[in-house]
């Protein structure tokens, strides 16, 4: 498995930025059926 | 339960404990036993991990939370991914770099021994009583709904779990995880598919009764601390409830500790962070639909048939009978609603039903004050009893026994870890063979085992199980935090003063679970804000004041010429 900083920033980013898109869709999710 | 079910169900007990011997038969020194001689893939850490946290509960009483009170309970994971990023730069560096067995080990480089026993024990006392309820909560509602024996249930899940963990080690608990995780997300996909086909509508519109019923509120930004789950209780009570119980949970570091690298470990959280609020939502998307079907289908008025008997053979009765017969009447009134897809009407409907189960619920309480009038645990599993096909019902409880076995053997198996590495190895019997500590434990693991049995049979009327296994867990799981944040990033703070420190936090917990109607998310930053700060605030005071140097006409930190 790669063991390089840039490739551990770039997962860090990606688990993040779909964190912030499940929140968003499930609000989107919450609003749009309620 | 029908032929064809017992079939499934005993197969499927029978395929995960002779594959779990099976794959621990080898067995070296403490690294073989404990950690698997560290040689795990990234994979097999990652359904370890979520196998370790998925336990019966998470199966059995999140769809009856969502059928009772929607999907809020959603946001509890919300602060989970954000964990799974700091522990992957923070903690598993440092457990790598320093080989440790526990969590704990690591405490006393940093704090002395005295801290390291302080946070083990914490750990023992929370995670050995959360083990007996994780064994309780499959046994209490298979029991209930199909009237099998408690204790034999509660002893016979025990033993199959202690035999395999036992014997085999870490190995094969994990092992064995990726295969439970596995047959316990078949069986809930199983049960959504049958309950979604099972309403007489559309899919969407099956989700828009749910939406409009209040059962899909899965965000809401509102603040406010007395409510146990919104947005911001899920990201900061629920991020902090996810390092300490990720980074400091020995039940969780040791899945993780087993990875051959620092990156395969890594990635096991990582993975983690990406499914597990997908996974969740999955879950509580069950209940939710398992509520959209009794708009159509009559459920019962309450949902705990030995609860429901009690009243009704009561003097009681007939007050009971009464109120089933009204609930009938609504029930009926619900399902031409629904059909009409009229939402306002089902509203109104459903607040009238609330109202009758508020009677029935009285009625039972006035018959014994004892009674337990929380059925949410008993929601999803007695909608899998009555509308299951054949073979699926037994897929299904072979799912619940399969989350059951995989949470408590990862509890057993940090349990005798920790008792080994951080109690014995460290305070009792410290130059032994590594042969003499497996064999401990192996005992141990069995000792546990029966604790974990004994335990349950004291388990009972917690109200809902997944709460209560969390709320338990928050009572320490912020001051235990709190020593290892310290641990981390501090490096001024003495081993006196992150155990008093972390004295005041659990008495500040302590103060708030008993005299405040703080919701119990709070209680992790509570124990964990005390702790630093009380730790912090002790360091200055004992920390010597500088002694005055001659500087000889030079600047204090100028280097000598």
């Amino acid at each position: 498995m790669r063991d390089d900083r840039k490739f551990w920033r770039r997962m860090y980013a990606a688990v993040l930025l779909n964190l912030a898109f499940l929140i968003a869709l499930f609000y989107a999710f919450t609003k749009a059926f309620a | 339960m029908r032929a064809a079910d017992w079939v499934v169900l005993i197969a499927t007990l029978l395929f995960i404990v002779a594959y779990g011997l099976w794959k621990g038969r080898r067995q070296g020194g403490l690294d073989a036993y404990l950690l698997a001689d560290r040689q795990l893939r990234w994979w097999t850490v990652a359904l370890s991990i979520m196998a370790t946290q998925a336990s019966a509960i998470t199966f059995l009483s999140t769809p009856g939370q969502a059928y009772v009170d929607g999907m809020r309970f959603l946001q509890f994971y919300l602060g989970l991914p954000i964990a799974m990023v700091i522990l992957s730069i923070t903690a598993v560096p440092i457990y790598h770099r320093l080989k440790v067995y526990t969590a704990y080990e690591y405490l006393e480089t940093r704090f002395g021994v005295g801290t390291r026993t302080l946070t083990s024990m914490l750990f023992l006392i929370q995670r050995g009583v959360s083990t007996g309820i994780t064994l309780y909560a499959p046994a209490l509602i298979v029991s209930v709904i199909l009237g099998w024996n408690i204790h034999v249930t509660t002893i016979a899940t025990g033993a199959l779990v202690i035999l395999y963990t036992a014997s085999g080690g870490t190995r094969a608990v994990s092992w064995t995880h990726v295969h439970q995780l596995l047959i316990a997300l078949a069986g809930m996909t199983v049960a959504l598919v049958i309950a979604v086909h099972s309403v007489p509508v559309s899919f969407f519109d099956a989700v828009r009764v749910a939406g409009r019923m209040g059962r899909l509120n899965a965000i809401d930004f509102s603040f406010d601390v007395t409510t146990p789950y919104n947005f911001w209780s899920g990201i900061f009570g629920g991020l902090l409830v996810a390092l300490s119980y990720f980074g400091t949970d020995q039940s969780q570091v040791q899945r993780y500790l087993t990875g051959s690298s620092v990156a395969e470990s890594r990635m096991g959280l990582l993975f983690n962070g990406f499914v597990k609020v997908p996974m969740q939502f999955f879950i509580l998307f069950v209940g939710a639909m398992v509520f959209v079907f009794y708009q159509f289908v009559a459920p019962p008025l309450f949902f705990n048939p030995v609860e429901r008997a009690r009243v009704a053979s009561s003097r009681f009765g007939h007050e009971y009978a009464q109120l089933e017969r009204q609930h009938e009447q609504i029930v009926a009134a619900k399902r031409s609603a629904a059909l009409r897809l009229d939402t306002i009407r089902l509203r109104a409907l459903q607040r009238q039903e609330s109202l009758v189960r508020d009677e029935a619920m009285k009625l039972m309480k006035r018959n014994d004050l004892a009674a337990d009038t929380n059925d949410t645990n008993y929601v999803f599993l007695a909608f899998v009893m009555r509308n299951l096909p054949a073979g699926v019902v037994g897929l299904v409880l072979a799912a619940i026994f399969c989350a059951a076995m995989s949470a408590t053997a990862s509890g057993l198996n940090s349990l005798a870890s920790t008792s080994v590495i951080d109690v014995y190895r460290r305070l009792i019997v410290r130059d032994a063979t590594e042969h003499h500590y497996v064999g401990v434990s192996k005992w141990l693991t069995v000792l546990w085992g029966v604790f974990g049995i004994a335990f349950a049979e004291f388990a009972s009327r917690l109200g809902s199980l997944v709460e209560a296994v969390n709320k338990l867990g928050s009572l320490f799981y912020g001051t235990i935090l709190a020593i290892f944040l310290l641990a981390f990033y501090s490096k001024s703070v003495s081993g006196t003063a992150a155990f008093t420190g972390a004295l005041l936090g659990e008495s500040a917990v302590a103060l708030c679970a008993a005299f405040t109607n703080m919701a119990w998310l709070w209680w992790n930053v509570i124990g964990c804000v005390v702790g630093v700060v009380a730790a912090l605030g002790i360091e200055r005071l004992l920390r010597p004041a500088p002694i005055a140097v001659p500087t000889n006409g030079r600047r204090r930190n100028q280097a000598p010429l």
